[in-house]
């Protein structure tokens, strides 16, 4: 997982939490990195779930708010640089729509190495979409963030509905997008 | 905020810069080593970039050496389209496809203007077909048929209409093939305009097979059809009626009238046959005044025969060029094909005999003769005689008979007739008759040598024995015709050493057929040499008082057709009269022949008649016999004075 997702993370607990919890959350997880990340480093995934587990246990917040609400506050840092390579779209739908066929082919461009989600999308009508989240990582709820922080940079409001469905060999929820 | 919490903010933000390091330190040999992958990156690319450059070099040299390889191949393709164009006008030729799938013809090169046709592709080849001549195209359709089923080339000359609106002749080639992408089938050849060279064949081919003079085809065409019409009969089991036709002594009309005259009669003659066209397959002419005339199949022999009654009839009254009225008298043979002749030979041997048979009565006028089994057995009597013949005139085996003549006025005899003899000639023939197949078959030339031969040792026996008589000898007009008679006589005077007044040279008056005037000629050197010249058996034949006036001629021998007769007060013997006064007023001492009766001799000598030669003096002996004849050896020589006061 690239780096950019766990210094992301670190900033946002610095920013929301204060440094006595972020120094708990570091300190209260024993990290192979020793949580020295770098942006453009790359991590084991392994290590942001142990970071938001402990991050769980230090606030009392679920894991899924704590991820969604990491998504929300990541979409701007994602958004520069996808503005950086030049990609725009109309809006949360067109760039939802677009992820895998444009935004997810120009990060392996830079990234060949980088393990990507897949989001086939089930057109409803313009303003209504279901995105097939499969995942070999549990990122979900990161997803939705991510979605929630889209609407709020293109000034959307939208509306986001989860539904996990059961597989044995991958992370699969149908994530229903509608926009009012 | 607390102490505590400041020193623990404090402790955070010190390992947080601890970690910040770490983590530059990261970045830092994260970014040497992808800093050194780049580099090796680009090295490869540079690499890459100038095996590229280098590929792209020898990708366009390649490029460069294919398309100057093209262009010079468009270069020659095109010359040799040029030069196939130049050939193809200068050849007034065009070269066409048949589109099997599509029915259609696509025609090029600039000389399609010839066959009428607008440069088109595609088109219809029905269209194509309509302008062939109607006699032409079903035979083209089925070479076109073979060439698609077999593979057979297609060859055929054919008329095509051009755009001038007149047929012309093309040669049409043509073989298999296929054509485009898809190697669709495809019949692929030329069209050449060969109009003038078949038009100059066709030319060459009338002239060699067409008598210039009538028009008529000629022998050789004859020949070729007679094959072809052979053929159709034997496949369809009907056979024909043919005819042959020839203008009885034609050469006296040349003779008479000249040969613009005898030319015309030609001519107007083929004009005739051409009016009997409607019943016959074949007309040609195949010499100077003989033609063959094929009937149809549906021609019975019987109408056959009535038709060349017809025509006989017809040329009975013939106007010539100078207005006179010329009687034709024609002599025709019949004979059905294959019953009388199964090949052309044959055929024409059985119309030859029937000719002949004709011909012996040509005398009374036109004859139609159908050939039959008779004849058939006659023209195998005359084939044996004419074997033996020639057998006996290998081995020498004639003798001479010798019939005395005698002088009214003497009493004496005066000369004698050698006769020709075969000792050893079949029972079953006579003399006359081996003569005549002698003078058919041209054996006449050497069997006359030999008559002459021993007629001069004769002549020579009696010179020896002082017996002063002269000795008649026959020569055929032959012999005239195709013999140097007048060198004969001369080498024989010379080796027997006689005199040559002792010699007569008795000659027909079948002589008149032949040219007059070179026969005017030769018998005019054998009475320079001192030899006597008889016209025999005169008036049973072309009694012509004209060419009797105009020959040099010491005797006129009266046949014994009308000798027969003398005495018994009839018609013939006032010819025999008239014949006498008519040679004494000419000149001319006079014999009769075949004088039997004492009655015939009291009237002959009443007329005048100079020499009797016949059965009431003596029968014709040998030669032994004649010198022992009374009054033969004995009688002192005769000087007999003409009218005219001819020694003879």
């Amino acid at each position: 997982m690239k780096g950019i997702i766990f210094t992301e993370f670190i900033e946002l607990v610095e920013t929301t939490f204060g440094f006595s919890i972020a120094a708990a959350l570091l300190d209260g997880c024993d990290l192979p990195s020793g949580g020295a990340y770098t942006a453009v480093g790359t991590y084991d995934h392994q290590e942001i779930l142990t970071l938001v587990g402990q991050l769980q246990k230090l606030t009392g917040t679920p894991a899924s708010d704590l991820l969604e609400a990491y998504g929300l506050f990541l979409f701007p840092k994602l958004a520069e640089q996808m503005e950086s390579m030049s990609l725009q779209f109309d809006g949360a739908i067109d760039l939802l729509c677009s992820l895998e066929t444009i935004i997810h082919k120009e990060v392996l461009k830079l990234y060949p190495d980088a393990e990507l989600p897949s989001f086939k999308v089930q057109n409803i009508n313009s303003q209504e979409i279901v995105l097939e989240y499969r995942s070999c990582r549990p990122f979900a709820h990161l997803a939705k963030g991510l979605i929630d922080g889209c609407g709020v940079y293109y000034q959307q409001t939208l509306s986001v509905s989860m539904k996990h469905l059961d597989t044995k060999t991958e992370f699969f929820t149908l994530l229903s997008v509608r926009q009012s | 905020m607390t102490q505590s919490s400041i020193e623990i903010e404090l402790s955070y933000l010190r390992k947080k810069i601890g970690r910040e390091k770490d983590a530059r330190m990261q970045a830092e040999v994260l970014l040497e080593r992808k800093s050194t992958e780049l580099f090796g990156i680009n090295q490869r690319l540079l690499e890459a970039n100038q095996n590229l450059d280098v590929i792209v070099a020898r990708r366009t040299q390649a490029l460069k050496t294919s398309t100057k390889r093209i262009e010079l191949t468009t270069d020659e393709l095109q010359n040799t389209v040029n030069r196939l164009n130049l050939v193809l006008d200068i050849a007034n030729a065009v070269t066409w496809l048949f589109d099997v799938r599509n029915q259609t013809m696509d025609i090029a090169g600039k000389s399609q203007s010839l066959l009428g046709i607008e440069p088109t592709r595609a088109i219809p080849a029905d269209d194509l077909l309509l302008r062939i001549h109607k006699d032409d195209a079903p035979e083209l359709i089925d070479e076109l048929n073979l060439s698609l089923k077999k593979g057979k080339a297609i060859n055929k000359r054919c008329r095509i209409l051009s755009r001038c609106g007149s047929y012309r002749w093309f040669l049409i080639n043509g073989e298999l093939s296929s054509f485009g992408a898809k190697s669709s089938l495809c019949v692929i050849g030329s069209c050449i305009e060969m109009h003038e060279q078949v038009e100059r064949e066709r030319e060459v081919w009338r002239v060699a097979n067409h008598d210039l003079l009538t028009g008529l085809p000629n022998r050789n065409h004859f020949e070729s059809q007679f094959s072809v019409l052979a053929n159709e009969s034997l496949e369809s089991g009907e056979g024909f009626t043919a005819a042959l036709v020839d203008i009885n002594d034609f050469t006296q009309i040349n003779d008479t009238y000249g040969y613009r005259i005898g030319d015309g009669v030609l001519r107007d003659f083929a004009d005739v046959l051409r009016g009997y066209s409607e019943h016959t397959s074949h007309i040609a002419r195949l010499s100077g005044d003989e033609y063959i005339v094929i009937f149809k199949n549906n021609i019975a022999t019987w109408s056959a025969h009535e038709l060349c009654q017809k025509l006989i009839n017809e040329c009975a009254t013939m106007s010539l060029q100078n207005g006179e009225r010329l009687g034709l008298s024609l002599t025709m043979g019949l004979a059905v094909f294959p019953k009388d002749g199964g090949s052309l030979d044959d055929l024409m041997q059985s119309l030859y005999s029937a000719v002949q048979v004709g011909k012996q009565k040509k005398h009374i006028g036109s004859s139609c003769v159908l050939y039959n089994a008779s004849i058939e057995r006659e023209r195998f009597r005359e084939k044996d005689i004419r074997n033996t013949l020639k057998l006996a005139i290998e081995k020498q085996s004639f003798d001479l008979a010798f019939q005395p003549i005698m002088c009214n006025e003497s009493k004496c005899f005066v000369g004698c007739e050698a006769l020709f003899r075969w000792p050893d000639m079949d029972a079953q023939w006579n003399i006359q008759e081996v003569i005549d197949v002698a003078e058919n078959s041209g054996l006449i030339l050497d069997l006359g040598e030999q008559v002459i031969e021993m007629a001069f040792a004769k002549l020579s026996q009696l010179t020896e024995m002082g017996v002063k008589k002269w000795v008649a000898i026959n020569v055929s007009p032959l012999q005239f015709q195709f013999q140097d008679v007048p060198q004969l006589i001369s080498k024989a005077l010379v080796k027997y050493n006689v005199d040559p007044s002792m010699l007569v040279i008795e000659v027909t008056e079948n002589i008149f057929l032949e040219n007059i005037t070179r026969i005017a000629t030769v018998l005019s050197q054998l009475k320079k040499m001192g030899v006597r010249v008889a016209i025999d058996d005169f008036g049973s034949g072309y009694s012509s008082l004209r060419y009797v006036q105009m020959l040099p001629i010491d005797k006129i021998k009266i046949d014994k057709a009308f000798v027969d007769d003398v005495g018994s007060g009839t018609e013939n013997q006032g010819i025999v009269q008239a014949v006498i006064n008519m040679s004494h007023s000419m000149g001319y001492k006079v014999v009769a022949e075949g004088v039997e009766t004492q009655e015939q001799l009291i009237a002959l000598e009443s007329m005048g008649c100079d020499f009797i030669q016949g059965y009431f003096f003596s029968k014709p002996v040998s030669f032994d016999e004649l010198i022992k004849l009374d009054g033969f050896n004995k009688a002192p020589p005769l000087v007999l004075k003409t009218h005219l006061g001819r020694t003879l």
